[in-house]
C-alpha cells in the first residue's frame, strides 16, 4: 500500500515541492503539491491524500489552517508538518490541532523518505 | 556637621559645664563660642548676660542703685535677687539644651557608625577629618592612620592629578552631587588593590570652615551583574538575528538538497567527475544545515517537555552515544554512580545534550580517562551533583573566565555554542553549572540540578502556564543539534 499511497505536499516554496514531488514519485508514491492554503484545501477535499506534509510557516499563518482541515476530513491521515524555524508554540499548535510529526528544516531526502515510511507504516 | 562634632565636640560642653558651674573666669568665656553650633544663641546671650553682671558687679565694686530711695543693703539684695533668677533660670536652659545637644550628638554618632555606606569627611585643605567603621573596612585603614592624610591616599595614583582640581572645584562651589556621575569611580584600598565606588558628595558649614561629606558605596558586585545582564541582552538579540538569517536559509539549502539529490538519481548517466561535485555540493550543503540548525537552537526560546528522570539513564545514555572512539586511542569510562538517588525534572534529550558536549570537549581536549559521578549535592538535601572528570590537559584560568561565553572556542572548528548551551539548558532546568580545573591535571565540570520535589516547589510558586497536550511523536528530527 505504501508503494501507492498518495502525499500532498504543501509549501509556499514552489522550487521545493516540485523537487519533493520528483524525489517522492521517484520512490514510487503519488504526490500532489499546492502552494498555498486554498490549494490544498481543494486538494484535501478533491484527493484524499494518505499522508499530508506541510509547511508551517505559510504566508498569513495558514499551516496550522491546513493542518485542522486535514483532521477534520480524513481522522486517521498522518500529518508531517515542517518549518524552517522554531517559534515557540508553533510546533505545539500544530501538533495540538492534529500532527503526528514536526521536523525542522532543511530536513534531509533520507530523513524525509523514513519519516513517511514510519508514518504510513503505523 | 553631625559627623565633625564627634568627640571634639562633647568634650567641649562638658567643659562649658564646668565652667558654668564655678568658673566665671572672663577670659575663658571665648570659649563659650563652641557651645553656640546649633541653637545655641540664646544660651550664648544668656551666659553672657549672667557671667557679664557678676563680672560688673565685681568689677565696679558697687551695687547698682535700682530704688534710689533705698538703703545699699536692699539695693545688694535685689541685685542678688536677680541676679540669682537670671543665672538660675538660664542654667536650667543651659542644662535642657546641653542634654538636648548630647542626644542629637549620640545620634549623629549612631547615624555615622552605623551606616553601611563608607562616610569620610575632608577639609577645605583636602584632609580628611573622619572616617566611619565601614569606610575602615572598605579601604582598609584604621581611622587613625587616615586622619590628616590627604585623601588622595583613597584615590588611585592615575587621577590624583585631576582629583586635586575636582576637589578645589568643588570647594569654591559647593552642591551635593554623585561624583563622577554616569562613570565609574575607583577607589583604593590600603593594599593597593581598587574597587568601583559610587561616590555622593555633600557639603557642611560649620565654624571651622567648609567640609566635604563623601558617602562611598562599593559597586564592584553590582557592575559585574549589570555587565552581565548587558551581555546577555547582546547575546538574545544576536541569537534572534541568527535564527532569523538561519530561518531564511533552510528554504534555499532545502530545495538545493533536494534537486542536488534528483540529478544524483537522474536516469541520465552522469560523468565520475560531475558525480564528485555533486557528492561535494551535497556533503557541504549538509555542513550548512547542520550550522543552520545549531543557530536556531540558540535562540530557543522555551525547554522541551520535561519528565520525571533519573539522572543516571542520561549519563548511561551520553556514554553510549558518545561511545569509546577517540582520536589515536580509546576512550574509558570510570563512574561512580548513586542509584538511590531521587529523580530530577528534565528535559531528557537536553540533558543528554549538556552530557554529551562536556563528554565530547573532554575528548578533543585529549582525555583518555572520563570520570563520571551522580550524588546528592553536599550541604543540600533539594539538589543533586553529576561532576565529568577527565585526565587531559586541563583549562587555563583565562579560559576559564570565558568558557560559557557564546562563540569562544579553542577549537579550530568549533563553533563555540556547546558550553554556552549546555550551561543555557542546565540554568533552564533550574541548576548550575561550574568548572573547576589545575592546569595539567584535567578538568571537572559539575552540575548541581534540583530533585523532582525541588523542581515541583519551584513550579508551584510560579503562575500556571498552559502546556498542551504532548502528542505521540516519532522522534525523527532532533532540533538540538550539538552546536560544537
Amino acid at each position: 500500500m505504501a508503494a501507492q499511497a498518495k502525499i500532498l505536499i504543501v509549501d509556499d516554496e514552489r522550487d521545493l515541492v516540485d523537487a519533493y514531488v520528483r524525489l517522492l514519485e521517484r520512490s514510487g508514491y503519488r504526490c500532489v503539491g499546492a502552494f498555498d492554503a486554498n490549494q490544498a484545501i481543494q486538494m484535501i477535499d478533491a484527493e484524499s491524500p494518505d499522508l499530508v506534509i506541510t509547511d508551517l510557516s505559510l504566508p498569513d499563518n495558514s499551516g496550522v489552517e491546513i493542518v485542522r482541515r486535514v483532521r477534520a476530513k480524513l481522522p486517521v491521515t498522518p500529518i508531517i508538518v515542517m518549518s524552517g524555524h522554531n517559534t515557540p508554540g508553533l510546533h505545539e499548535a500544530a501538533q495540538a490541532a492534529g500532527a503526528h510529526i514536526s521536523l525542522l528544516k532543511p530536513v534531509s531526502i533520507a530523513e524525509l523518505r523514513r519519516v513517511i515510511g514510519e508514518a504510513l507504516a503505523r | 556637621m553631625t559627623c565633625y562634632l564627634g568627640a571634639r565636640g562633647k568634650a567641649t560642653v562638658n567643659s562649658l559645664m564646668a565652667r558654668n558651674d564655678g568658673s566665671n573666669n572672663p577670659a575663658e568665656s571665648g570659649a563659650l563660642n563652641h557651645l553656640s553650633i546649633d541653637r545655641g544663641r540664646p544660651i550664648r546671650i544668656a551666659l553672657y548676660y549672667a557671667v557679664g553682671a557678676l563680672i560688673w558687679i565685681a568689677i565696679s565694686g558697687r551695687v547698682l542703685s535700682l530704688m534710689p530711695a533705698h538703703s545699699y543693703a536692699l539695693n545688694l539684695s535685689v541685685n542678688t535677687l536677680l541676679l540669682y533668677l537670671v543665672v538660675s533660670y538660664y542654667t536650667k536652659t543651659i542644662r535642657i539644651s546641653v542634654a538636648a545637644q548630647e542626644d542629637a550628638l549620640l545620634r549623629a554618632r549612631g547615624y555615622f557608625e552605623s551606616a553601611v555606606e563608607g562616610i569620610v569627611s575632608v577639609d577645605s585643605a583636602g584632609m580628611i577629618c573622619q572616617l566611619n567603621p565601614h569606610g575602615q573596612e572598605l579601604f582598609g585603614y584604621d581611622e587613625e592612620e587616615l586622619v590628616g592624610q590627604p585623601i588622595e591616599v583613597l584615590v588611585p595614583q592615575r587621577f590624583h592629578y585631576r582629583h586635586g582640581a575636582h576637589r578645589d572645584g568643588f570647594f569654591k562651589a559647593p552642591k551635593s552631587r554623585m561624583m563622577g556621575r554616569g562613570m565609574e569611580v575607583a577607589a583604593r584600598r590600603k593594599d593597593g588593590s581598587e574597587f568601583s565606588a559610587e561616590i555622593s558628595l555633600n557639603v557642611v558649614h560649620t565654624r571651622s570652615g567648609k567640609l566635604i561629606i563623601a558617602f562611598v558605596a562599593d559597586i564592584s558586585e553590582r557592575l559585574v551583574m549589570e555587565r552581565e545582564a548587558r551581555r546577555n541582552e547582546t547575546v538574545d538579540a544576536l541569537a534572534a538575528v541568527a535564527a532569523g538569517v538561519a530561518h531564511e536559509l533552510n528554504n534555499p539549502l532545502a530545495v538545493m538538497a533536494a534537486r542536488i539529490e534528483l540529478m544524483l538519481l537522474s536516469d541520465q548517466d552522469l560523468s565520475a567527475q560531475m558525480r564528485d561535485d555533486l557528492l561535494v555540493l551535497q556533503k557541504n550543503i549538509e555542513r550548512a544545515s547542520r550550522i543552520s540548525h545549531s543557530m536556531l537552537s540558540i535562540a530557543r526560546q522555551r525547554p522541551g517537555v520535561r519528565y520525571a528522570m533519573d539522572m543516571n539513564v542520561a549519563v548511561e545514555e551520553a556514554m553510549l552515544i558518545v561511545g569509546p572512539e577517540a582520536r589515536g586511542g580509546m576512550l574509558r569510562y570510570e563512574t561512580n554512580l548513586d542509584r538511590s538517588l531521587p529523580e530530577v525534572m528534565a528535559e531528557p534529550t537536553g540533558l543528554e545534550q549538556v552530557l554529551i558536549n562536556l563528554i565530547l570537549n573532554a575528548r578533543d581536549a585529549g582525555a583518555r580517562l572520563i570520570r563520571i559521578e551522580t550524588a546528592r549535592a553536599p550541604g543540600s538535601a533539594a539538589h543533586l551533583q553529576l561532576s565529568i572528570s577527565d585526565d587531559g590537559p586541563g583549562i587555563k584560568s583565562d579560559v576559564i573566565a570565558k568558557l560559557f561565553r557564546p562563540f569562544f572556542t579553542t577549537k579550530p572548528k568549533g563553533t563555540g555554542l556547546g558550553l554556552w548551551l549546555s550551561q543555557r539548558i542546565v540554568q533552564d532546568h533550574g541548576g548550575s553549572i561550574k568548572v573547576e580545573s589545575v592546569a595539567g591535571k584535567g578538568a571537572t565540570f559539575t552540575i548541581t540540578l534540583p530533585t523532582i520535589d525541588e523542581s515541583a516547589a519551584a513550579r508551584a510558586a510560579l503562575p500556571a502556564r498552559d502546556e498542551p497536550p504532548a502528542p505521540p511523536q516519532i522522534p525523527a528530527a532532533r532540533s538540538n543539534q550539538s552546536g560544537r
